[in-house]
């Protein structure tokens, strides 16, 4: 069997507009894939090809030029029980809820996975990020899979332990020779962990946001929180927690998955009642966009969508400038769930945007983001807060969390100023 | 606690190791729900289940009332409307009384659900057809993460809505119509992930 995977010009189209254009590479096995470009340039498009999900699931897609994997079309090589593909939500991977479920299912003697001192009755949910790309990975191989595909992997994975998964994910490729794509933005990364790259436009490899965002209007402090806990499960998820927002003020707040920072969030914006004391100041409002941004869209176009929020917030704004302000433009007529993650995550702080609300949350904002849209991102908000509005996020990304006026970080519960 | 102990005791049948014993209520108490005429009846079944469903798991019941009353709530809504349209009154029994079964039909599906042994079940339903098996499985998947969707969904329309009540209502339904397309594209990305996983067992089984 030849083991390599072959791309000739591989070009694919969809309703005559073409998403991928003349893509050749050649792939030894065992090797680490990255697959490098901006969003919206076509990597989960090549990945979906590699796979043979296009055109097998996805018929409406043109593919021209031609692909092998290990001498097999990617159709028969999916047939072959080659390829693992993994979606940008992990979990979505996994058919069972636990880890011991999954194997039972799969019929897998869960003692011969090399998942170490795993607990595998314990929720997916609650494993670490590693215990669950280390699950995913040897569950792959057990079924016979050579090729694992990997879409957005960092969209998910804490920033403390990024690091530890790619280097888990390349010995796990030298060690059984299994090749492994990866579509990411962490390029930086993707260079230092793969074997071979495949660029798909010239996107920027360093990103520094200049942007400043400490204007601050005035002193007035629209949300307090002051020494507040909360427990879930009889764990103090928050310990002493304090607070104050002050309007026109950006905070950032810098932590681990698990730390608290999303409860906090919650807490502020009255999801979540913790104890202590809650300020919020007469008729200030809130805006909150979650840390993946789809699971809260409806299933329209982006015209609807925005339309409908314009309509809800009495806004002034028009659907063009908004789409233009936000790189949506060429994306109108297009399903909000047809766009890639980074494109939702846009039209979701569009919609902050819209909503004119006195303090607006962000968790996650630059997840799945490229360079050019983490810049993107970094104006709006300068926007928002020269507008008057208070900005609040929630990031894993402490490079661009140095950009704000206010830098807390939060381990364990507990809240400091500053990054540690 | 004691409470809990007590009610397993009474309600023995209730077995949440034994999934088929679990199916069979579910089947025999919707068919009761769904056939039987007398109100008093189904009043009493109706209070027997939520009752069973808070006692057993108080937290997770809290949230599938939620869960339930809001979808529940839009079934009432358009029920009155029809009513209303082709009747011409409001025949407040019939309304509550089917209030009162789909509330009970709901409330036993997402709690027996919550508590099935998926893997014994997969293995069962593999001997008959791996394709029925992953089907299955694929369903249960999605509606175990039902509650949890809503929550999060509704919880999030609550704090970005406009003021005023009719911006409350188009808010709902926003989350409504979020949530049945967050439930398909979860869908579809399960389903990428058992092709590139299962076509392997889906052409074997066709071709056998």
């Amino acid at each position: 069997m030849n083991n390599e995977i072959v791309a000739n010009n591989l070009s694919i189209e969809i309703n005559g507009k073409r998403i991928l254009n003349d893509v050749s590479f050649k792939i030894p096995s065992g090797y680490v894939v990255g697959v490098v470009g901006s969003t919206g340039s076509g990597k989960s498009t090549l990945l979906k090809a590699v796979t043979g999900l296009i055109p097998y699931l996805y018929k409406r897609f043109k593919v021209y030029g031609d692909i092998r994997i290990y001498g097999y079309s990617p159709i028969d090589a999916l047939s072959n029980g080659l390829i693992a593909y993994v979606p940008q939500d992990p979990y979505s991977f996994f058919i069972g809820s636990t880890a011991r479920e999954e194997a039972s299912i799969l019929d897998i003697d869960i003692s011969s996975l090399d998942i170490g001192n795993m607990d595998v009755d314990k929720d997916l949910y609650k494993l670490s990020d590693g215990q669950l790309y280390r699950l995913l990975l040897y569950i792959a191989i057990a079924k016979g899979s050579k090729i694992v595909v990997l879409d957005e992997p960092t969209s998910h994975i804490d920033w403390w332990s990024i690091e530890d998964i790619f280097k888990l994910i390349k010995s796990f490729a030298y060690e059984n020779n299994v090749t492994v794509f990866i579509a990411d933005h962490r390029i930086e990364l993707l260079k230092r962990f793969s074997d071979y790259i495949i660029y798909l436009d010239d996107v920027e490899d360093r990103c520094i946001v200049n942007e400043v965002l400490d204007i601050n209007r005035e002193d007035e402090e629209i949300a307090v929180l002051k020494n507040i806990k909360f427990f879930y499960n009889d764990n103090e998820i928050l310990k002493d927690v304090s607070i104050a927002i002050r309007r026109g003020e950006s905070i950032a707040i810098v932590g681990k998955n698990g730390s608290g920072k999303t409860t906090l969030l919650k807490i502020l914006i009255g999801v979540l009642k913790g104890h202590g004391y809650r300020y919020v100041g007469k008729d200030v409002s809130f805006f909150m966009v979650p840390q993946n941004p789809i699971y809260w869209l409806p299933g329209e176009t982006v015209y609807s969508v925005i339309k409908s929020f314009l309509e809800m917030f009495r806004s002034r704004e028009s659907i063009d400038s908004i789409s233009s302000l936000f790189n949506l433009d060429k994306d109108l007529d297009k399903n909000v769930y047809s766009l890639s993650i980074g494109k939702i995550r846009m039209l979701s702080i569009a919609l902050a945007y819209i909503s004119n609300a006195d303090i607006v949350v962000f968790d996650e904002p630059t997840l799945g983001l490229d360079c050019r849209y983490k810049k993107l991102v970094a104006r709006i908000i300068r926007i928002l807060i020269e507008k008057g509005s208070s900005v609040i996020i929630a990031t894993h990304d402490r490079d661009f969390a140095k950009i704000f006026k206010s830098v807390y970080s939060i381990d364990g519960g507990v809240l400091k100023k500053g990054i540690e | 606690m004691i409470v809990k102990d007590i009610l397993k005791k009474i309600f023995i049948f209730i077995d949440l190791e034994n999934p088929i014993a679990l199916i069979t209520l579910l089947t025999i108490a919707s068919i009761v729900i769904m056939v039987l005429r007398n109100h008093m009846a189904i009043v009493a079944i109706s209070l027997s289940i939520i009752t069973i469903a808070f006692a057993l798991h108080f937290k997770e019941a809290i949230d599938v009332a939620r869960f339930v009353g809001s979808f529940v709530l839009i079934y009432t809504v358009i029920a009155l409307a029809i009513q209303i349209a082709i009747v011409g009154y409001i025949d407040i029994e019939t309304l509550a009384i089917n209030f009162l079964k789909i509330i009970s039909i709901a409330f036993l599906s997402l709690i027996i659900i919550k508590h099935i042994d998926l893997a014994k079940i997969v293995k069962k339903l593999y001997r008959v057809s791996p394709n029925l098996a992953i089907a299955f499985t694929l369903s249960i998947k999605i509606i175990k993460s039902f509650v949890e969707l809503w929550k999060t969904i509704n919880s999030i329309y609550r704090v970005n809505s406009g003021k005023g009540f009719a911006n409350k209502v188009n808010s709902l339904t926003l989350s409504v119509k979020a949530f049945i397309s967050i439930c398909i594209y979860i869908a579809i990305q399960s389903i990428e992930t058992l092709i590139t996983r299962l076509y392997k067992l889906y052409i074997e089984n066709a071709t056998h």
